[in-house]
C-alpha cells in the first residue's frame, strides 16, 4: 500500500454506503462519515438503525451495495483480504461460548509470522493465568479478552467492535473498556466500538450517532439528538463534570 | 489441551493393532517362519486388506473433523449426513450401468459426484434464516440418507446378481468386497483430500470460529468451505468406492483424537488420520476374527463400537442449542 506504515489523519472516511439484505426489502442505509485515527469512538443508535451493519462494511465482512470506503488513506477495494485483516478487525457481539480451543489456540490463530510473545499479549489483556485454559471454561468477558489479545497479535490499526459490553457485569465492562482504552493510548489503536449503555460515554474521544441507517452530522450529545435517534420524546438530564465528562440519566419520573 | 501421554500410548496402541491384525488374527503367521501357503495368505489377503482398512478409516476420520468443524457441529459425519449413501449409490450406477467413461476412475468419480450432489441437498435443507441449524442439518442428513439407502437396496435387488447380499455388502460395509483394481485410484482421491485438509488446517480453524472471525483474519470463507467440502466428498467417494458404507468412523473418532492434541486442526488432522485408520483396521481385525470362520461386515462392528458412543456424546455435546 502506497501510504506504508506513516499514519493518516483518518483512519476511515466513508461516503453514501448503502447495504441490501433482501433483495425485495431493496438497499438499506446512506452512511457517510469520517474516524479520526487514534480515537476511541462510540457509535450510538437505536436497535435497527444500522450500527452492525455499518461495522461489517466497514471492516470489509459485508460488501455495501453503493458508496465509498477509505481505510488507513486507501481505498477498501485496493486491499486484498490479508491486507485488509491486518488494518481492520471486526470484533463481533456474538462468539461461541462453546469453542473447544485453549486460549493458546486462540492467540495462534492471530500470528502471521514467526514467533510471537504471548505472555506479554496475554498480561495487557489480564489473562496471564489462563493461558492453558479452554474457551469454554472461560467468563464471557475473559472470553472478549482472549480474542481482543488475537486481534493485537494479528497486528490492526482499527478495531471495530460489535457491543463488546452487552451481557457484561459492570465489573468485567469496566476492565474491558480500561484494557481498550489502554491499548488505545499505548498501542494507538483506533477503536469504534457500538454501544447501547449511554453510562459509559464518558470514557469515548467522540460519538457517531445513526439514525434510521444515516450519519447525524451533528454529533453533539444534546437532548435533543438523544431524543431523535432512540425516536422518544422522552427528556434526557445531561451534565458535564469539570473534567468535561458527560452524565446522561432519561427522566423516568414526573 | 495438548497431552503428550497420551500420544505416546496411541501410538503403541495404534503399533500393536497393526501387527496383530497382520500377523495373528485370525491365523497366526510368523514373518520368518512362513510357508508358501502363508506367504499366499499374508501378500495376496491379509496385507492388502489391512492397507485398504487403514486407508478408508483414515479417509473418513478426516472427512468426519473436516464436516464437524466447517459446519460447527459435533455430531456431523458423512455417514450421518447421508453423504456417503449419496456415494454408494452412485458408485452402484456405476458399476451396473457399466459405464467406464473414465476408465478405472470411473466407479470413485461417480461416487464423488454422489458425495458433491448429497452434501448440496443436505446444507440446502439444513439452511434456513441465514444459518445452519444443527438438529435441521442432521435430520435432513438422515432423512436424504434413508431415502438414498432404499433406492440402493432396490436397484441392487434389480440388477445385482447377489441380489439383496450385495446390497447389505454395500450399506454395511464389506472389506471382502474390494476390487483390488480400484485402489490406486481410491488413493489418489484420498491423498488430495488429506493433503488439502492439511494444507488449509488454519482456515478450518478460522471457519469453526464464526464466518466474521474468519474473514476478520483474512479467510475467504465461502472459497475455503467450497474447497474443504470438496475434498472431503473425495475422500468420502473414495473410501466408499472401495467398501460401501461404513459408519460412525468419521463421527467418533475427531472426538478421541481430540482429547489427545486438542482441537487445533494443525496438530488434531493428523493425528486423526492415523486414528481413523488404526480404528478401522481394528474393527476390521474383530468382524474376521470373532466368528471366525464366518466375517462380519466391518461397518456392523463399527457400528456396534461406534453407536453408543454417538449416544453419549448426544448426552454431553448440547448440539441441540440454537
Amino acid at each position: 500500500m502506497c501510504s506504508g506504515n506513516s499514519q493518516p489523519q483518518l483512519a476511515l472516511r466513508f461516503e453514501h454506503l448503502s447495504y441490501c439484505y433482501h433483495k425485495s426489502d431493496g438497499a438499506i442505509g446512506d452512511f457517510s462519515g469520517e474516524i479520526a485515527a487514534g480515537k476511541l469512538i462510540g457509535l450510538l443508535g437505536a436497535n435497527g438503525s444500522g450500527k452492525s451493519t455499518l461495522l461489517k462494511m466497514l471492516s470489509g465482512i459485508l460488501l455495501p451495495k453503493s458508496g465509498q470506503i477509505e481505510v488507513w488513506g486507501n481505498t477498501i477495494k485496493g486491499y486484498s483480504a490479508k491486507e485488509l485483516s491486518q488494518v481492520v478487525s471486526y470484533f463481533p457481539q456474538y462468539i461461541d461460548q462453546t469453542l473447544p480451543f485453549t486460549v493458546e489456540e486462540i492467540l495462534e490463530m492471530g500470528v502471521q509470522q514467526g514467533k510471537y510473545d504471548f505472555d506479554l499479549v496475554l498480561r495487557r489483556v489480564g489473562l496471564e493465568h489462563k493461558r492453558k485454559r479452554a474457551i469454554c471454561e472461560l467468563s464471557g468477558g475473559e472470553i472478549r479478552r482472549a480474542f481482543l489479545a488475537m486481534f493485537l497479535i494479528k497486528g490492526t490499526k482499527i478495531l471495530l467492535l460489535d457491543e463488546p459490553l452487552s451481557n457484561l457485569d459492570i465489573k468485567y465492562q469496566i476492565e474491558l473498556l480500561k484494557i481498550l482504552k489502554q491499548l488505545q493510548l499505548s498501542v494507538g489503536l483506533t477503536i469504534v466500538m457500538a454501544i447501547h449503555d449511554l453510562n459509559i460515554l464518558g470514557a469515548m474521544d467522540g460519538v457517531m450517532l445513526l439514525k434510521h441507517g444515516q450519519v447525524l452530522s451533528d454529533s453533539a450529545i444534546t437532548e435533543k439528538n438523544l431524543q431523535e435517534i432512540y425516536h422518544t420524546d422522552n427528556a434526557f438530564i445531561i451534565t458535564r463534570d469539570e473534567m468535561g465528562e458527560c452524565w446522561i440519566k432519561p427522566k423516568i419520573r414526573d | 489441551m495438548f497431552r503428550p501421554k497420551l500420544i505416546v500410548i496411541f501410538l503403541l496402541f495404534a503399533i500393536v493393532v497393526v501387527v496383530a491384525a497382520l500377523f495373528c488374527c485370525p491365523s497366526i503367521i510368523l514373518p520368518w517362519q512362513m510357508s508358501s501357503d502363508d506367504a499366499q495368505i499374508f501378500y495376496s489377503l491379509r496385507a492388502p486388506r489391512v492397507f485398504v482398512a487403514f486407508l478408508v478409516g483414515a479417509a473418513l476420520a478426516t472427512a468426519g473433523t473436516i464436516l464437524q468443524s466447517i459446519l460447527r457441529n459435533p455430531l456431523a459425519d458423512p455417514f450421518i449426513l447421508g453423504i456417503s449413501s449419496g456415494s454408494a449409490l452412485f458408485a452402484v450406477l456405476a458399476i451396473y450401468l457399466g459405464s467406464s467413461l473414465f476408465g478405472l476412475f470411473t466407479v470413485p468419480l461417480f461416487a464423488f459426484i454422489g458425495a458433491l450432489l448429497v452434501t448440496v441437498a443436505t446444507l440446502v435443507w439444513g439452511w434456513q434464516r441465514g444459518t445452519f441449524w444443527p438438529l435441521r442439518l442432521l435430520l435432513s442428513g438422515l432423512g436424504i440418507s434413508f431415502f438414498l439407502q432404499a433406492l440402493l437396496t432396490f436397484i441392487l435387488n434389480i440388477f445385482s446378481p447377489e441380489g439383496l447380499r450385495g446390497a447389505i455388502a454395500w450399506l454395511s460395509g464389506d472389506l471382502t468386497m474390494v476390487d483390488w483394481s480400484l485402489i490406486p485410484y481410491a488413493l489418489v482421491f484420498i491423498v488430495i483430500g488429506v493433503v488439502i485438509a492439511m494444507v488449509r488446517a488454519k482456515a478450518v480453524n478460522a471457519l469453526m470460529l464464526g464466518d466474521e472471525l474468519a474473514i476478520t483474519l483474512g479467510f475467504a470463507v465461502h472459497r475455503e468451505r467450497v474447497l474443504l467440502f470438496v475434498a472431503m466428498s473425495l475422500m468420502t467417494a473414495a473410501a466408499v468406492s472401495l467398501v460401501g458404507i461404513v459408519g460412525f468412523v468419521g463421527l467418533i473418532t475427531p472426538h478421541v483424537a481430540r482429547s489427545f492434541v486438542g482441537a487445533s486442526h494443525e496438530r488434531l488432522l493428523p493425528i486423526v488420520t492415523l486414528l481413523g485408520g488404526v480404528f478401522l483396521v481394528f474393527s476390521d481385525m474383530l468382524a474376521r476374527t470373532l466368528l471366525h470362520p464366518t466375517e462380519i461386515p466391518v461397518g456392523v462392528v463399527t457400528a456396534l463400537l461406534g453407536a453408543p458412543y454417538f449416544l453419549y456424546l448426544l448426552r454431553r455435546e448440547n448440539v441441540l442449542r440454537q
